[in-house]
């Protein structure tokens, strides 16, 4: 039987049927402003108030800056700073290069124990290879890689068309162990959040497009209820 | 593709009487060929076979031809230092002017690799070629990398300096190179590194063709390990700048220290 990690963030373990099987690695699909790093960042957070330690490896933002933010739109979490390089470690590789960035996983995950990875975004680390194919070739044994160490990863990925009816996958996303997808839907005069899981190998899970809200307290996903 | 200018001068050439010219550098226990650095990153490479070579690693064609010609005096110096100090009379306008451009790496093909245990051409396919073939190139550098990080937490020092020399003595007496600490200087980037040394006929890429990349994974893996440990901080980066698959005739790493939450 495959073992589960909680993901922590309120409805997901619901959808999810217990949690996120153990050592597999999940993209965070969605497009801009859907709340993927939040996602992952919450991820991280509620695993640490487990004694998980998390990694976040930010491509894009500083690690100043990401901090900033997620204080920002969770007020709520008194504890975050505490957490801050005790058992939440935030790193930003010097430059988008594949083997550099992959040296500072598994050194924290071999030698530092943290159980809890996010990689924010994987679009950027095509940034590193002039050829698609040769990223792609490289992404899919990456992640077999990541399946030899002892962590559970997820991984943030744009996605090129958010509309739902229209989505597109690439190979990263057939290779990948699950796909969550992460919407931001234009609703008349504004835009709503909405999640859904396309696929989660090893556990049985919801099917159903489900509203999502980011609270002061973190994110929030109703299981059941439908998007109005 | 490893263009580079080919001079041949047309007799074979006494590589150690060469050394005694400050502007020809010579690789540790090596006699088969010195090399001049031109302005920035142009090399001049003298081989004991009587051929000269001209190349600027990591640059096209057109940047090769670019950084000559305005190099030019420079080079005719060279070759005129290389005369009298090989005591070969050559016409240097004639030697010059019979260059040809050409992507052989024939001269690169050195066999004169100290082995004290294993031959040097079972020791690298059972750590380089079989393991790519089996398990691909990114696997393989995830091995070479989990093994030098293990051995680089073995090393202990109580200072920077003090660790780089447990660095440079783990490199050397393993057989795996030659090493030299460098200065701390800026970066293409002007960044400055935390520490920088240059190793000289890594074992784990001496005398293969150039490939374009850099793929000293163990030594990379050896210095990130060993800092980290050191300064007990895993937001390591170690950048191997320069290495002798990119073209270059020595391989040379910076260790930066990334920042953290």
């Amino acid at each position: 039987m495959i073992n589960k990690i909680k993901s922590g963030i309120a409805g997901i373990d619901e959808m999810l049927n217990g949690g996120i099987p153990e050592k597999h690695h999940i993209l965070v699909s969605g497009g801009p402003g859907s709340g993927k790093t939040l996602f992952c960042i919450e991820y991280l957070y509620r695993g640490a108030k487990e004694n998980d330690k998390g990694l976040f490896i930010s491509l894009e933002e500083d690690p100043e800056t990401l901090i900033q933010n997620v204080k920002g739109a969770f007020p709520g979490w008194k504890d975050f700073d505490q957490m801050l390089n005790k058992s939440i470690f935030i790193i930003k590789p010097a430059m988008y290069d594949f083997k550099n960035f992959s040296d500072i996983l598994q050194s924290y995950v071999v030698h530092h124990g943290v159980k809890r990875v996010a990689i924010d975004s994987s679009t950027l680390l095509r940034f590193s290879f002039h050829e698609t194919l040769e990223f792609r070739k490289r992404f899919i044994e990456f992640l077999g890689f990541l399946r030899n160490l002892d962590c559970t990863a997820l991984i943030t990925s744009e996605l090129a068309t958010p509309v739902r009816s229209k989505l597109k996958f690439s190979a990263e996303q057939f290779a990948a162990d699950g796909i969550i997808v992460l919407y931001n839907m234009p609703r008349k005069e504004k835009r709503i959040r909405a999640l859904e899981i396309i696929k989660m190998r090893g556990t049985d899970h919801s099917r159903d497009l489900v509203p999502m809200k980011i609270t002061q307290n973190g994110i929030m996903v109703f299981p059941g209820e439908k998007l109005y | 593709m490893f263009n580079s200018f080919i001079f041949d001068i047309g007799k074979e050439i006494d590589i150690k009487k060469l050394t005694k010219s400050k502007r020809f550098i010579k690789i540790p226990n090596d006699n088969n060929f010195v090399f001049s650095c031109v302005d920035d990153k142009l090399y001049f490479i003298v081989f004991k076979n009587g051929k000269v070579r001209i190349t600027y690693p990591g640059g096209d064609l057109d940047s090769l031809k670019t950084r000559v010609s305005g190099s030019a005096a420079k080079i005719a110096a060279l070759f005129k230092e290389l005369s009298s100090q090989s005591g070969i009379k050559f016409n240097v306008q004639k030697v010059i002017a019979s260059g040809k451009i050409e992507d052989s790496d024939d001269e690169f093909k050195c066999e004169q690799i100290g082995v004290e245990s294993i031959p040097i051409v079972i020791f690298r396919e059972i750590s380089i070629f079989s393991p790519i073939k089996l398990f691909g190139e990114y696997n393989t550098e995830r091995l070479h990398t989990f093994a030098g990080e293990k051995f680089g937490r073995f090393l202990k020092a109580e200072s920077k300096e003090k660790l780089e020399k447990e660095i440079k003595y783990f490199i050397e007496s393993n057989n795996i190179g030659e090493v030299e600490i460098l200065k701390i200087e800026e970066d293409q980037f002007g960044k400055k590194p935390f520490s920088s040394f240059r190793v000289y006929k890594s074992k784990f890429v001496y005398g293969l063709p150039p490939t374009g990349k850099s793929e000293c994974f163990f030594i990379q893996a050896l210095a990130r390990g060993a800092f980290a440990k050191y300064l007990q901080q895993e937001n390591i980066n170690v950048v191997e700048t320069r290495c002798w698959r990119k073209g270059d005739v020595f391989c040379e790493f910076n260790v930066y220290i990334l920042s953290k939450s």
